[in-house]
């Protein structure tokens, strides 16, 4: 039950997302009737999901936005602004009632309240429904009839699913009569085993994908739909019509007497009442539209992506074994599991990948909203938005790449009277960027306004005791100013930039992914954010060091320098080093990990790393290489401990730790 | 058929215990060990085990086996538990597996509250071979714990 509960806040928050997109789309071409058709058909199915999964307030709130768009659709509304913004913050709502599961506080209550009683406003301007008034010759010319048959599994009910909200979604679409059967070879006594089905005729102006669509949560060997044909069967379809138009009931028997004498041929065809099966030709009817991806847990993809990585260890063991045996065949032989294997691992790591397009939808209702609140003309410009990058980063970096996109618009483009003045075109540009380069992604937001202020910046960070206020300082190490933590002011916390994150909190996120962050900027012309990320965080790039009998990973991204010292260069106790005219302190890995130390070396590695903004140096015995590393969980037993983010299998079989160097911002 | 549960037997210092075996996924023999730094101390290090790291713990340490060591570290179990709601994997070092035993539901017996060298609590009850006592483990409780010691103080 929960497992389909939760299959339904995935669709219905996939939903939704379609729904926001095509709403942007829909703002900006308001006399386009595809957009229309395709809102009101995404609001059609969400209503009628959210009301078989008992959300009754999705449902609701849906269901009154459908009836304005369906104003719309058939011109008895005309949309204005004032309707877009009430769907906006419909969306907004909807998207808080499902992540809330419908429980919302005061606050959200009463603005769900006002959007509600607003959108009643506006559905209630309808006039009389055209569309009920169905004749029956319009029924056999425009020859929309057609047959459901809908068998539940017997254990449908026990999915989460109430069967009688089908029938009031097939009933909702047109004209309609339908028989119950009762199935009797299956028994009921239970209570949970359902045990009837259903045979429907439906007339009206209905296209095979609303009917498709009401069976969302259906196996496709559960419902059957055939469109009728008016050629052959004109018979029929006229039977049914008439009987559907006047309300007349029609006994089954008659019904069939009916079909077998018109429609010989085709049901043959057609699976009988009771047989289950269908056949495949017809089965076509219905996988037309379907989607060529599946969704796949990501647990799943990650028990595939260990079994991949043991293969390849299991590999470099056959690898070692054949160069003993110095077989030729065997020799080639592993050689060709290794080009297979190592594809293999590859291929298996891109499918955690997902596009960024994942965030658009976003970054558009940002800058729509941020626009009219501010009064700000501005063009979203979005380049590379196919550029796929691992669903944990996408997710860790909406918030951040949302944060830059509000501190442009708020504080880096002007007001259009501003940009007139300064002779550009009123019309404000924000270009969102995604590229690959390596095995990084990089991501630029940027924007073509007044750019930084850096005497600003400079005068801000000595008032608040940052910086000396005689330093003398590069524009680059000014704009470094903006990440670091308390920089941001009470005065700059305006409604749209002070939403709790800070850009330090962004530079924060981003060195947590391994990643860097740079800004650029040339006064008037605009301002430049740079964002470079791993591709995924199931591998990073290392290098591999000795410390006595362990072996660490250091992540490669934020490392300075590796410099040979002989052993006696150090002390024992407060280690400090000179580096970029800056002292640096220093930590020896030995004397951390074990409690013995292991004499007699000559030499000692120094490697500085870089954390945020300050610099820390750590000694290991040597460096061995520097390898790609496939990320492991330690478990939950090592919850505890600062100092790994996880270990990594060496080609050898024995197990490298990866050092989590933010451990040094801690001691 | 149905009352019959399974259970794996071992010895830890010539002591013996039983897991149940539906928990056990697979008796290890001379895997490398991966020692870790700065860990628990009944954690001896990491295998690698189906793709996944699994931690190793001595278990004569978690059981509170005092002053005994497990030596030689040949014989690992890995065995499967439910850690906050997730399911986990851990392997504990034994001294020596002896066999599976098929047990009638009606043979286990209570933990006796006296004269036990362990804490009742951590056991879910005992069984007679041949007059030899074996204790089976409630791997749930003693593993989800940080320091659980299995013995009494004063015994």
């Amino acid at each position: 039950m929960l497992e389909f509960q939760q299959k339904y806040i995935d669709d219905a928050g996939e939903l939704i997302t379609r729904l926001e997109s095509e709403l942007i789309n829909f703002e900006n071409d308001r006399e386009n009737e595809t957009i229309i058709q395709e809102l009101f058909r995404v609001m059609h199915t969400l209503k009628g999901t959210s009301a078989m999964f008992g959300f009754i307030r999705i449902e609701a709130l849906t269901h009154l936005l459908e009836d304005i768009y369906d104003l719309i659709r058939n011109k008895h509304l005309t949309i204005n602004q004032e309707i877009l913004n009430l769907t906006f913050s419909g969306v907004d709502l909807l998207k808080l009632l499902l992540s809330e599961r419908e429980n919302l506080n005061e606050e959200q209550e009463h603005s769900f309240e006002h959007v509600f009683s607003l959108a009643q406003k506006y559905s209630t301007k309808k006039s009389t429904p055209i569309s009920s008034i169905i004749k029956s010759d319009e029924i056999v010319n425009k020859n929309y009839l057609y047959r459901v048959i809908f068998k539940p599994d017997p254990g449908v009910l026990q999915r989460g699913i109430k069967p009688h909200t089908i029938i009031d979604e097939l009933k909702s679409l047109g004209k309609y009569i339908y028989f119950e059967f009762v199935n009797p070879k299956v028994d009921n006594t239970d209570g949970i085993t359902f045990n009837k089905y259903y045979e429907f005729f439906l007339a009206g102006d209905i296209g095979i994908d609303a009917i498709t669509d009401v069976f969302m949560f259906f196996d496709e060997s559960e419902y059957h739909i055939v469109g009728l044909t008016n050629s052959s069967e004109t018979a029929l379809t006229d039977f049914i019509s008439n009987a559907i138009c006047v309300g007349d009931k029609i006994e089954a028997n008659d019904l069939k007497n009916q079909i077998e004498e018109n429609l010989l041929i085709t049901i043959k065809k057609l699976p009988d009442l009771i047989g289950r099966n269908i056949e495949k030709s017809q089965k076509q009817v219905l996988t037309d539209n379907t989607d060529d991806t599946i969704r796949v847990s990501a647990h799943k993809l990650d028990k595939l992506l260990n079994l991949v990585s043991e293969l390849i260890i299991v590999h470099a063991q056959f690898e070692n074994h054949s160069e003993r045996i110095q077989d030729e065949r065997l020799i080639k032989s592993v050689k060709d599991l290794s080009k297979i294997s190592r594809s293999f691992r590859d291929e298996i790591l891109t499918t955690r990948l997902i596009p960024i397009a994942f965030i658009a939808t976003g970054m558009q209702r940002l800058v729509r909203d941020l626009a009219q609140k501010l009064g700000k003309e501005i063009e979203l410009i979005t380049e590379g938005l196919q550029t796929e990058l691992d669903k944990n980063i996408i997710n860790r970096i909406e918030n951040p790449i949302m944060h830059i996109i509000r501190n442009c618009i708020d504080h880096g483009l002007e007001t259009p009277e501003e940009r007139i003045n300064s002779d550009k075109s009123p019309i404000g540009v924000i270009r969102f960027i995604a590229f690959y380069s390596g095995a990084s992604v990089f991501i630029q937001v940027q924007d073509d306004g007044r750019g930084i202020n850096t005497n600003y910046i400079f005068e801000k960070a000595v008032s608040k005791g940052i910086i000396k206020y005689d330093s003398v300082l590069t524009n680059k190490q000014i704009y470094d100013l903006m990440f670091i933590p308390g920089f941001s002011t009470a005065a700059e916390i305006t409604e749209v930039s002070g939403r709790g994150v800070g850009l330090d909190v962004v530079k924060k996120v981003i060195t947590e992914l391994h990643g860097e962050i740079n800004v650029d900027s040339e006064t008037g012309l605009g301002t430049s954010f740079t964002l470079k990320l791993p591709l995924t965080l199931s591998i990073v790039d290392a290098l591999l060091v000795h410390v006595n009998e362990y072996k660490i990973l250091v992540p490669t991204g934020n490392i300075q320098i590796c410099k040979y010292l002989p052993s006696d260069f150090f002390g024992d106790k407060d280690l400090q080093y000179q580096f970029d005219k800056k002292c640096v302190p220093v930590k020896r890995l030995s004397s951390i990990f074990s409690a013995h130390e292991a004499t007699g070396k000559e030499f000692e590695v120094l490697i500085i790393i870089a954390i945020y903004d300050k610099l820390f140096g750590i000694l290991v015995d040597k460096i061995v290489n520097s390898l790609q590393a496939v990320i492991k969980p330690l478990g939950e037993m090592h919850n505890n401990q600062p100092y790994f983010v996880g270990a990594s299998q060496l080609g050898d079989g024995s197990m490298a730790y990866i050092l989590d160097t933010n451990f040094l911002l801690k001691i | 058929m149905d009352n019959i549960e399974r259970y794996l037997s071992f010895t830890i210092d010539g002591r013996l215990f039983a897991f149940e075996a539906k928990s056990v996924l697979e008796v290890l023999i001379n895997r490398p060990i991966n020692p870790i730094p700065q860990s628990a101390e009944y954690v001896v290090g990491l295998i690698n085990f189906r793709g996944e790291v699994v931690t190793v713990v001595d278990t004569s340490l978690k059981f509170g086996l005092k002053d005994y060591k497990i030596k030689e570290q040949r014989i690992i179990i890995v065995i499967s538990l439910t850690l906050n709601n997730k399911q986990v994997k851990l392997a504990c070092l034994c001294d020596n597996v002896l066999r599976m035993e098929s047990i009638n539901f009606s043979d286990i017996q209570q933990v006796p509250s006296f004269g036990t060298y362990y804490n009742p609590e951590l056991l879910k009850g005992v069984f007679y071979i041949n007059n030899d006592l074996y204790s089976i483990i409630d791997i749930e409780k003693i593993f989800t714990t940080n320091e659980v010691l299995i013995m009494l103080e004063n015994k």
